[in-house]
């Protein structure tokens, strides 16, 4: 059992250490967030303004600097997976002392750490200085991206979720890309669910991305243990539900690899 | 040099024919991606709808002018996407060598580049353009010729604005996805209301990241005939065009072969 997590934990710093060493990919990725905040915050700057809220953009871009560590640290997990189903390179891992699915996942764990980090540490500080005082008690950071790093986890999953759809479609991009839009808008992703029509919201509840995404972000302006608790328990059951059918379509795509090979 | 443009295009419309005929392959996949995309633009629409919903206007936009905005954007981002969107895999083709393959071409090779790749899915950006258009509130014959050369020159620039950032990878490895992250900033910064960006913010939007060219000036350009928003646009085309392909040609010079072997 130690060795087996060993294993995994050594893939997942290998991993961390690529992608800390792509600084080029690193950079763009901080220009994009640093354009995001910038923009959406003299967004919320001006509806404040106009609306005579006070400090409305601190509220709204903590939100959206939280939400967007965990879109944009997701590392394509769906095109590897199905690029490595499609040409059958999956076909080599098979006979390795390591599950190829967990080799993956492992890997796109360390590769999401290093963005999510540096996204947490720079952007912190832009937001910071963009809003003055944030809507939060600093005590209650740390849990917040912390939760936010483990929905970032479970997005990942998700998206290797749709990845192992290469066993029945040629093409998933469309498939993700759909899923991303969802998320955006079910989710909250870029405005909170709360400035949303109550029956839209009440559809989106139905959906993974109301509480890996809406629930667990909002704790950053509505911390309470209770709304902590609702996230952990609806992140739980989704993860559930994604985790059987990974199973099932691995299983799936096992037995064909072993079958009929690469 | 008219026969050479008329050659350019002969062999333009070819390769579109080509992609149409392997795009209908499969018609059911690809009206099924061009649903999508139209499907995946709307709900984008959609967040946008709700703000104005909330709010009426800001800073003097209503929904009218979102909707002019999100028109020529996606008339823009289509015409990219499915006749030029070569150049976005331009880093990939200098990072291993398969450039080669296009200058050995007696074509012009970044009109080569550009052409060879094409997204039928986006198909479903012009669907959603003309039909933001015409919700727009602003219809009519003239102001719809207005809206296709808005589009047409916000491609440009957009088009330019991808080759200074693909021809990045001519002086650095592994720029890929820096080109495209920087370039969604870009097209992020286009699809906000123009009207936010004020003051030192108004600089940046049209200089650091040329994105007014893309939202201030089209609105401008449809909703009041303003004959300087058309010079500003066409004018912001050119620079922005010719500092591409210069910015492209010293690449050129600085690319070492990756000594494949091909032909293309």
């Amino acid at each position: 059992m130690t060795d087996s997590s060993a294993k995994y934990r050594a893939l997942f710093g290998l991993s961390f250490k690529q992608a800390w060493s792509r600084k080029a990919n690193l950079s763009g990725l901080l220009f994009f967030l640093f354009i995001l905040l910038f923009i959406y915050n003299r967004l919320w700057e001006v509806i404040g303004l106009q609306d005579n809220v006070k400090r409305l953009n601190s509220t709204f871009i903590w939100y959206l600097l939280l939400a967007e560590m965990i879109i944009l640290s997701s590392p394509k997990m769906e095109r590897i997976l199905f690029d490595d189903v499609q040409s059958g390179t999956m076909a080599y891992y098979v006979n390795k002392p390591v599950s190829f699915f967990l080799m993956r996942y492992c890997e796109g764990i360390g590769n999401m750490s290093v963005s999510f980090l540096l996204m947490g540490l720079l952007g912190s500080v832009v937001t910071f200085v963009l809003t003055a005082a944030p809507p939060f008690e600093w005590w209650q950071f740390p849990l917040i991206v912390l939760m936010c790093w483990v929905s970032s986890c479970i997005n990942v999953l998700f998206y290797a979720g749709i990845g192992l759809c290469a066993l029945w479609l040629n093409s998933i991009r469309t498939l993700a890309m759909a899923f991303e839009r969802l998320a955006f808008i079910f989710g909250g992703a870029i405005f909170p669910l709360s400035i949303y029509p109550e029956w839209f919201v009440d559809i989106a509840k139905w959906t993974p991305f109301y509480s890996i995404y809406y629930l667990t972000i909002k704790l950053v302006y509505d911390f309470s243990w209770s709304n902590l608790c609702e996230a952990v328990l609806l992140n739980v059951f989704w993860v559930s539900l994604i985790l059987v059918f990974i199973g099932y379509a691995y299983a799936k795509l096992n037995k064909k690899v072993n079958v009929y090979g690469g | 040099m008219a026969d050479k443009f008329s050659n350019m295009l002969k062999l333009f419309l070819f390769v579109q024919k080509s992609n149409l005929k392997t795009a209908f392959l499969s018609k059911g996949d690809a009206l099924v991606n061009v649903v999508m995309m139209t499907v995946n633009n709307l709900s984008f629409i959609f967040m946008w709808w709700v703000i104005f919903e909330n709010k009426g206007t800001i800073n003097g936009w209503n929904f009218g002018d979102m909707a002019l905005l999100f028109g020529v954007m996606n008339n823009a981002f289509a015409t990219f996407a499915l006749f030029a969107r070569g150049v976005q895999q331009l880093p990939e083709f200098i990072d291993n060598g398969s450039l080669d393959n296009f200058l050995v071409s007696p074509r012009n090779s970044l009109f080569m580049i550009s052409i060879s790749e094409s997204t039928f899915a986006n198909w479903g950006d012009y669907v959603t353009g003309f039909l933001m258009f015409f919700v727009s509130g602003h219809v009519t014959w003239t102001n719809f010729g207005l809206f296709l050369l808005a589009g047409l020159l916000a491609f440009v620039i957009m088009y330019a604005l991808r080759v200074i950032l693909s021809s990045l990878a001519f002086f650095a490895a592994d720029t890929q996805r820096l080109g495209d992250n920087v370039f969604m900033a870009f097209l992020t910064f286009g699809s906000q209301p123009a009207s936010i960006f004020t003051g030192w913010y108004k600089i940046v939007f049209l200089t650091i990241i040329p994105a007014g060219f893309l939202s201030l000036y089209p609105v401008e350009l449809i909703k009041e005939h303003s004959t300087a928003a058309f010079l500003i646009m066409l004018a912001g085309s050119v620079v922005f065009f010719l500092l591409a392909v210069k910015i492209y040609a010293l690449g050129l010079r600085h690319y070492g072969s990756g000594n494949r072997f091909g032909v293309r």
